[in-house]
């Protein structure tokens, strides 16, 4: 117990300011997934108790993932990508909760199950993948056991199956000797191929969307490419979701369908990944794709940076939290109202100046 | 070693490095009596960097980048080959002449976190690796918080009120202290996030271009080295594969190795351009199970018969480009 924490109550606010707000059409609005949206995420709340109040780790962030949809979730650290992949199977971190807003599941609000709604949610139709495996996966056993033990508690299958379902299953995600590999530990093992059997483990559960929290960040490129393309394959073959979140833009570029921004627990821009690459509307988009060091780019010109730190979440502006590091900022942004609108057919961006700019 | 017609003698030269470690044996194996074995971190490196320039090392783990630096700054003693830092030996330095060394060549690490003292204000960190050169006062200090882009006032302040890049910042006025003419920068960017990294990637090109100081540079991000190097080494298992000026290499990379890097490297902007190239399979070997003749033979799609006897040498040094491959898929190198 924390007294010294304020409680975690939050002023309701007026109106979440999603564009895909109950009673309207979700599929409609542009920047919705092509497809019907197997996950939307309306106005989330995500609150940190702390000495100083309350820190707002999301702040009214909608989403949609389509079905068979990569999503990428894009910002630097601190932004509250992780915290919001988590939110949906929740798993928010202890001392935080979710304050308000729906999390919509294939029509149910995720947010009002049960533990054991969650757990079967999380046994059969959403998987998560971190960043490290060699700390989510258990030192002590072998990785058979493991992916058995997941098979057998939600799948019901027995011992045998189990394990022949396993070998199958680190067969696919290509792991060499995959019968032989079952009776290894995790440290004997490469960090792409403890990543490998993360993914399989994912797999166990035939889910409908994948969670990966940078699940490719702590690999070398070359084994990066080789887990990236390895999604991208699962994808395709199962139609599954995914929400990917990373830092590297690199990696969102090239293997997103669609990128949401984050900054300061809000989303600031959706679009399509080609067109948030060519066409970048809101200004902390621009910058961050901006100050990506580009291979062989300008000869060591200087690369733009962005001026000032990342916010202190108990000390956010009014209004656009990005203000005190826009090129674009002017006195209105005080009072902007951070809702996503339709810049394109398929864009949506936060800021309401950035076009008026040229 | 060849000079620069440009850029004069190199200010340091390698060769022939070598360093490995023992590894610890399990109980079975001592009682076997069974050798240690050795994990050939870097296994015959030669390389040289010219005053002013800035030198990028790329590599994925395990390459023996970091071991490289360590044994460039004297932290490691290599096992074999040389480092000659302006006419002295870096291997046989001790004493004042180490001291000496130090003074000449500093070292910037990835983690500022780690590397700075939590119970000193950045002033004092600052101020005590000036004072160990004979340098101190707060202008001193404080003339070094203006290069990297600090403000003064963050002298009195503790690493832990200082945000990832302000630390990154603090250590490279630190390393600045002792006016080097070399600096290491081993992964110094990787932990910071992207608005940061370009902020701290300026910095170093600002460094090298107003303080003419020669850098070393290492990291695994090819966009990273790219934009800051002037001459790039790739290295693979402890040894070069290919060396050369950055835009040769990159451009029109010789050895397979770093074609399948710049293939994995992920580009938005290069859409649908690389993906038909098959990615490179397998892990890297460990350094402990190193593969007979080309070390990169077991995950190259054009290795042939003679990679799996013979070890490539990289080409002599008196060409830009060099690079140790017997099959040189892609043809001889394009001058200019």
């Amino acid at each position: 117990m924390m007294p010294r924490n304020p409680p975690l109550v939050v002023p309701a606010k007026a109106g979440t300011q999603c564009p895909a707000a109950p009673g309207r059409p979700v599929v409609d609005h542009p920047a919705q997934a092509a497809t019907s949206p197997l996950l939307t995420i309306e106005g989330l709340r995500i609150g940190f108790p702390s000495p100083d109040g309350i820190v707002l780790a999301a702040n009214d962030a909608c989403l949609t993932v389509g079905q068979g949809e990569v999503l990428g979730l894009v910002g630097e650290s601190g932004s509250g990508k992780s915290v919001t992949c988590r939110a949906i199977v929740g798993m928010v971190p202890h001392p935080g909760a979710v304050l308000g807003g729906r999390i919509e599941f294939d029509g149910r609000n995720v947010l009002e199950f049960n533990r054991a709604a969650m757990r079967e949610l999380r046994a059969r139709e959403i998987a998560m993948i971190f960043q490290d495996p060699a700390s989510a996966l258990n030192p002590v056993f072998t990785i058979g056991h493991q992916i058995s033990e997941v098979l057998r508690l939600n799948a019901g299958l027995g011992r045998a199956a189990a394990r022949a379902r396993s070998i199958e299953l680190l067969e696919r995600v290509g792991i060499p000797a995959p019968d032989r590999r079952m009776s290894a530990f995790p440290h004997e093992m490469s960090g792409g191929m403890r990543q490998r059997v993360m993914i399989a483990m994912a797999l166990a559960g035939e889910p409908r969307l994948l969670l990966a929290d940078e699940p490719t960040t702590a690999l070398d490129v070359t084994i990066q490419d080789q887990v990236l393309q390895l999604l991208e394959d699962l994808r395709r073959e199962r139609n599954m979701s995914m929400i990917l979140v990373s830092h590297d833009m690199g990696v969102i570029g090239t293997a997103a369908d669609r990128v949401a921004v984050m900054y300061a627990g809000r989303i600031v821009e959706v679009a399509p990944t080609d067109v948030l690459f060519s066409s970048p509307d809101h200004p902390y988009t621009r910058a961050l794709i901006d100050a990506m060091p580009q291979l062989l780019g300008e000869d060591r010109a200087d690369l733009r940076t962005i001026p000032g730190q990342p916010p202190d979440l108990l000390k956010l502006p009014e209004g656009c939290p990005f203000a005190p590091r826009c090129p674009l900022a002017r006195d209105e942004c005080a009072e902007v109202s951070m809702e996503l609108t339709a810049v394109s057919p398929a864009q949506l961006s936060a800021c309401p100046f950035a076009r008026d700019r040229s | 070693m060849t000079t620069d017609p440009a850029g004069g003698d190199p200010i340091l030269v390698v060769e022939e490095l070598e360093k490995w470690f023992a590894v610890g044996r399990s109980p079975l194996e001592w009682i076997r009596r069974q050798p240690r074995q050795r994990v050939h971190a870097v296994d015959g490196v030669s390389l040289h960097l010219l005053p002013n320039e800035v030198l990028g090392i790329v590599g994925e783990s395990g390459s023996g980048k970091s071991t490289l630096a360590r044994c460039l700054v004297a932290l490691y003693r290599p096992d074999r080959g040389s480092i000659v830092f302006d006419r002295v030996d870096v291997t046989e330095a001790a004493g004042q002449s180490r001291r000496d060394l130090h003074g000449r060549m500093q070292m910037i690490y990835q983690d500022p976190f780690t590397s700075l003292n939590p119970q000193m204000s950045i002033g004092a960190a600052i101020e005590e690796a000036g004072r160990v050169h004979g340098r101190d006062g707060d202008d001193f200090v404080g003339g070094l918080l203006d290069v990297v882009g600090l403000p003064r006032s963050f002298a009195r302040r503790r690493p832990r009120a200082l945000s990832g890049g302000q630390r990154q910042r603090a250590a490279i006025a630190r390393a600045l202290a002792v006016q080097p003419e070399v600096l290491i920068a081993d992964e110094a960017v990787s932990a910071l996030d992207v608005s940061i990294q370009a902020q701290i990637l300026n910095l170093f090109a600002q460094l090298s271009d107003d303080l003419g100081l020669a850098m070393i540079f290492i990291a695994h991000d090819l966009a990273v080295v790219s934009h800051v190097a002037d001459r790039v080494a790739i290295m693979y298992l402890g040894r070069i594969v290919e060396e050369g000026p950055v835009e040769a290499v990159f451009r029109t990379p010789r050895h397979p190795y770093t074609r399948a890097l710049l293939d994995a490297h992920p580009d938005p902007y290069a859409l649908g351009a690389a993906d038909e190239t098959a990615a490179i399979s397998g892990d890297i070997p460990s350094p402990l199970d190193i593969p007979s003749g080309c070390r990169f033979r077991t995950r190259c799609p054009y290795a042939t018969d003679v990679c799996e006897t013979d070890d490539p040498v990289l080409e002599p040094d008196d060409r830009p480009h060099r690079v140790a491959c017997h099959v040189l898929p892609f043809g001889p190198p394009t001058e200019g």
